[in-house]
C-alpha cells in the first residue's frame, strides 16, 4: 500500500464533535490538510459542521447558499487580487437537494470553488431522514420499514453525472478508502480552480457512516472499500471532458457482500438485491466502456 | 519516506491553547470511550494506513512508530481493522 | 467642489450612477421589476470599464443575499438590489446578516408582496424586524444621495450593520427627474475605500458569525442606536461638499412651525404631501410635514420632541399588518411618544397598497382630520383606509377617483 504524501501541516485539529468511526471528519481532515491554510471553508448544516477546529478562515453560509457564499468569497477574494482557496465542504443534503440551485448556479457561472461533497447518503445530521441521494430501499427516519412500505422506494440521484453536464472544468469521485487517490484528486481541483481559476471542480467522497447505515464503526474503511469493489462506488476523474478510470479492481465483488453488513439493508429481499445487483452491474460495464473509449482516444 | 523529519505535534497547530483545551474538555473522549488502541511496534510495518485513516487524526508519526493521542480518540477500532500486520488490538477500558 | 453634472435620469439610473461612484468592488444582482435596470445599467458599467467591480449574475435572491454576505466578509465594498417577492425569498439571509456585522448596502425599489408588481412597503415593512437599517428616500436625488451616504454608515465601526435604502418602485425608480451628478473627486473625498475591522482573510482566521449569543445580540443594539449619530453626521458632511441636507438625515420637517397638526409620510408620498401642506398653510391651516426617513433606527427622540410640539400627529402610509389594525409606522410613531407628558392624538392613514396611488386629495383627507383631532381634541376614527371603495364620500367631494 503506497503512503501518503507527507502532510507537513495541519489545518485540521482534533477532536470533532462527529461519531466515533466518522467518515466526514476523515474527508474533512484530508481536504484542508492537502489544500493547506491559504484556505477559506464554507460548510453548510451538515455532518460537516462538527469537523472541529480550522486554521482557515471559514465563511459562513444558510443551508441552501453554500455555493452563493462561496461565489462571493471566490469573487471578493478576486477583487481584492488575493488567491485562496475556497473550499465548501457539504453533505448530500447540502448538494443534491436544497443545496442543487445555488450549486448549478455556482457550476454554471464557472465560479472558482472546490466542492466536496462528502455524501453519507441522507440528513444524517439531523437524524438521518432520506435525501435526494439515500439508495433505493435503504431504511431512514423518513423511509422507516412499515408493514406498508419498506424503505426509500426512488432510486438516488448521480450528482457527479449532473455536474458533468454543466461543463465544469473537473468532476471527480474518491473514497475514504483511497486516500492517495483522494488526496491526488484535491491537488488536481487546486490546480484547475485556485491557481488556474478555469471553474468549479467537483469532488464526491463515499462517506460511509457507521452511525447513519447501521453498522460497526470499525468497519468505516472496509465498508468503503466494498462500495469501490464492487463497482457501486466507481474511482474516477473528467477533467476538460476527458474521462479517466483512476481505479481499476482486479475482481469486482458481488452487491450482497457490502448490503449485507449495513443494517440499513437488513430487511431487503433477494429480489431487491438481484435489482440493485442489476442496476450496479450495468453501471459498471458503462463506466469500463468509457474508460476503454478514453484511454482509445487518447491513445 | 519523508524528505523533511517533520514529526507533527499530535493535534496540529492549535487556533490557540485555550481552544484546544476548552474543545478537549467539552469533547473529553477518554472519559466515554469504551475501546482505546494499543500498539505493538514490534510487528507495525510503519506503512500508516492508521494514520491515513484515523478519522480524527489522532495518530501522529514518529520515528519508532504510530502515537495516539488518548486525550482525543474515541477509540472507533478503524486503525485496528485496517492494520494488516496485526500491529494495533482494541483493549476495553478499564473503569 | 467639482461640476455636478445636471442630467434627466431615473430613480434606478440614479441608484446605479451612485454604486458606480462608490467604487463597489462586487456586485450581485438577479433581475426582479422594478429593480432590473439598477443591475442592467451596472452591468453595462462593468463591461463598458467604468465600474472595476466583479459582477455577478446570480441564479436567485436567496443566493444573492449570501452572495454579498461573504463578498463583503472578505474586506469588499458590495451591492446588491431586490425588492417584493425577491426580498422575501432571500429572508433567511437577510434576517441574520447583521450577525456577522459585514457592511452591506442594498438598494430596494419598494415592491409590494402579492401579486403586484407596483409599489407598497409591505416587502420592507416585512424586514423590519431583521437588525437592518432602513431609510426610505423620496425621489431621485435623495436615493443617489443616501446611497453614497449609506456605504458611509455601513462601514462605520461604530455601526457595521446592514442598510437597506428604499425608494418608491414605478414611482421613483422609472421616473424620469433632473438631478445633480456629484463628481468622482468629491465622492472620493466624502468617501474613501473601506477599512475592515475584520475579514474572512485566512491570513487571520477567526470566527466570523456569533451564534445568537444574547450579548451580542444586545451589541447590536447598540450599534443600531449609534448609527443615528453616524447618520446625522454623513447627512451634514454631504451637505458640506455637495449643498444637499435631508433635515437631519432621520427625518426632515417642513412647515412645522408653529404647526397644532403634523403629517408624518415616507418615501414619495412625502412630494404630493409638500404640495398639499404649503397649499394649507396658504389657507391659514397651521399644519406641517415631517417626512421619516430612518425607519430603522427608529428615531424616537424626534418624535419625542414633536408630542411635546403638536396636539395631533397623522401618519400616512404604504403599508398594514393584517391582523394589528394598522400600519407599522403608526405603532412607532405612537410608542415613541407614549410617555410624553401631553398626548398628541394619533390617526393612522392607510394609502397606496399594491401600486395605488397617493393621490392629493388622499393626503388633503388625512391633513384635515388631523387638524380636526388637534383642533376638537377628539379622534372618530383611529385608522382610516384611502382606498375609493371606503371612501365614497371623498370620492364625490372632489370629483377624484
Amino acid at each position: 500500500m503506497s503512503m501518503a504524501e507527507e502532510i507537513l501541516e495541519r489545518v485540521t485539529i482534533a477532536p470533532t464533535g462527529s461519531c466515533q468511526g466518522c467518515g466526514m471528519s476523515l474527508i474533512a481532515r484530508h481536504a484542508l490538510d492537502t489544500l493547506g491554510k491559504n484556505t477559506c471553508v464554507v460548510i453548510p448544516a451538515s455532518c460537516g459542521g462538527w469537523a472541529g477546529l480550522m486554521e482557515c478562515a471559514r465563511s459562513p453560509t444558510v443551508f441552501p447558499s453554500a455555493a452563493a457564499a462561496a461565489t462571493g468569497a471566490a469573487r471578493g477574494f478576486e477583487a481584492l487580487g488575493k488567491k485562496v482557496n475556497v473550499v465548501v465542504i457539504a453533505g448530500d443534503g447540502g448538494t443534491y437537494d436544497i443545496g442543487l440551485q445555488s450549486l448549478s448556479g455556482a457550476a454554471e457561472r464557472g465560479e472558482n470553488i472546490i466542492w466536496i461533497c462528502q455524501n453519507n447518503e441522507a440528513y444524517m445530521n439531523t437524524g438521518i431522514q432520506r435525501s435526494g441521494a439515500t439508495p433505493r430501499w435503504a431504511w431512514t427516519t423518513t423511509t422507516p420499514v412499515g408493514r406498508v412500505t419498506k424503505g426509500k422506494q426512488a432510486w438516488n440521484k448521480d450528482m457527479a453525472a449532473i455536474l458533468e453536464v454543466h461543463g465544469v472544468p473537473y468532476v471527480a469521485r474518491a473514497s475514504v478508502a483511497f486516500i492517495p487517490d483522494y488526496r491526488r484528486k484535491l491537488k488536481k481541483a487546486q490546480r484547475i480552480t485556485t491557481e488556474e481559476r478555469r471553474g468549479l471542480s467537483y469532488i464526491e467522497v463515499l462517506n460511509t457512516c457507521p452511525t447513519g447505515w447501521r453498522y460497526s464503526p470499525d468497519q468505516m474503511i472496509r465498508v468503503a472499500r466494498l462500495a469501490v469493489q464492487t463497482g457501486l462506488w466507481p474511482l474516477y476523474e473528467v477533467e476538460d471532458g476527458v474521462f479517466r478510470l483512476t481505479y481499476r479492481p482486479k475482481e469486482i465483488l458481488p452487491m450482497a457482500e457490502y448490503l449485507k453488513i449495513q443494517g440499513r439493508f437488513s430487511h431487503l429481499t433477494e429480489e431487491q438485491i438481484k435489482t440493485t445487483q442489476t442496476r450496479v452491474t450495468d453501471r459498471w460495464e458503462k463506466v469500463l466502456e468509457r474508460a476503454d473509449a478514453a484511454a482509445k482516444a487518447s491513445g | 519516506m519523508s524528505k523533511e523529519k517533520k514529526t507533527p505535534e499530535g493535534v496540529g497547530v492549535p487556533v490557540t491553547e485555550r481552544q484546544v483545551t476548552a474543545t478537549k474538555k467539552r469533547i473529553s473522549a477518554w472519559a466515554w470511550r469504551v475501546f482505546r488502541p494499543v500498539f505493538d511496534l514490534g510487528e507495525c510495518k510503519m506503512c500508516w494506513a492508521c494514520y491515513d485513516y484515523c478519522p480524527e487524526g489522532v495518530i501522529s508519526k514518529s520515528d519508532n512508530g504510530p502515537i495516539v493521542d488518548l486525550d482525543t480518540c474515541k477509540g472507533c477500532g478503524v486503525c485496528a481493522t485496517e492494520c494488516r500486520f496485526k500491529a494495533i488490538k482494541m483493549e476495553r477500558e478499564e473503569v | 467642489m467639482g461640476e455636478q453634472k445636471i442630467d434627466f435620469i431615473t430613480g434606478n439610473e440614479a441608484v446605479a450612477y451612485a454604486v458606480k461612484a462608490a467604487r463597489v468592488q462586487v456586485v450581485v444582482a438577479y433581475p426582479i421589476t422594478p429593480q432590473s435596470p439598477v443591475t442592467e445599467k451596472l452591468s453595462e458599467y462593468v463591461a463598458n470599464g467604468e465600474l472595476g467591480a466583479s459582477f455577478v449574475e446570480i441564479e436567485g435572491e436567496h443566493s444573492c443575499f449570501a452572495a454579498v454576505g461573504s463578498a463583503s466578509g472578505t474586506g469588499c465594498r458590495v451591492f446588491t438590489a431586490t425588492c417584493g417577492p425577491g426580498l422575501a425569498y432571500g429572508h433567511e439571509n437577510v434576517q441574520r446578516m447583521h450577525i456577522s456585522r459585514f457592511p452591506v448596502v442594498i438598494a430596494v425599489p419598494n415592491r409590494a408582496l402579492g401579486t403586484t408588481i407596483f409599489c407598497d412597503h409591505s416587502d420592507t415593512m416585512a424586514e423590519a424586524t431583521c437588525g437592518w437599517i432602513q431609510l426610505y428616500t423620496e425621489n431621485s436625488q435623495e436615493v443617489l444621495d443616501t446611497v453614497i451616504q449609506a456605504f458611509k454608515v455601513a462601514e462605520d465601526h461604530r455601526v457595521l450593520m446592514p442598510v437597506m435604502v428604499c425608494y418608491d418602485g414605478y414611482v421613483t425608480s422609472h421616473t424620469g427627474e433632473t438631478i445633480r451628478l456629484p463628481a468622482q473627486e468629491d465622492v472620493d473625498s466624502f468617501l474613501p475605500p473601506r477599512k475592515a475591522l475584520y475579514t474572512t482573510d485566512p491570513s487571520q482566521p477567526l470566527v466570523t458569525e456569533a451564534m445568537n449569543i444574547p450579548v451580542a445580540e444586545w451589541e447590536h443594539e447598540q450599534a443600531m442606536q449609534s448609527a443615528k449619530a453616524v447618520i446625522r453626521e454623513a447627512n451634514e458632511e454631504y451637505a458640506k461638499i455637495f449643498g444637499r441636507i435631508y433635515g437631519n438625515g432621520l427625518t426632515e420637517r417642513f412647515m412645522c412651525e408653529g404647526a397644532e397638526a403634523v403629517l408624518v409620510t415616507m418615501s414619495s408620498a412625502t412630494g404630493t404631501a409638500r404640495e398639499v401642506v404649503a397649499e394649507m398653510r396658504g389657507q391659514g391651516h397651521r399644519i406641517g410635514l415631517l417626512k421619516l426617513k430612518s425607519f430603522r433606527p427608529f428615531p424616537i427622540e424626534d418624535f419625542r420632541q414633536l408630542a411635546g410640539e403638536v396636539k395631533a400627529v397623522g401618519v400616512l402610509e404604504r403599508n398594514e399588518t393584517h391582523g394589528s389594525g394598522c400600519g407599522e409606522a403608526f405603532k412607532e410613531v405612537r410608542s415613541a411618544m407614549y410617555d410624553a407628558s401631553v398626548k398628541p392624538k394619533t390617526i393612522n392613514f392607510i394609502g397606496g397598497l399594491g401600486g395605488s396611488d397617493v393621490r392629493i386629495h388622499d393626503v388633503r383627507f388625512a391633513c384635515e382630520k388631523t387638524l380636526e383631532a388637534a383642533r376638537t381634541g377628539r379622534v372618530e376614527k383611529e385608522v382610516h383606509w384611502l382606498v375609493p371603495e371606503l371612501m365614497p364620500a371623498e370620492r364625490e367631494r372632489t370629483g377624484a377617483g
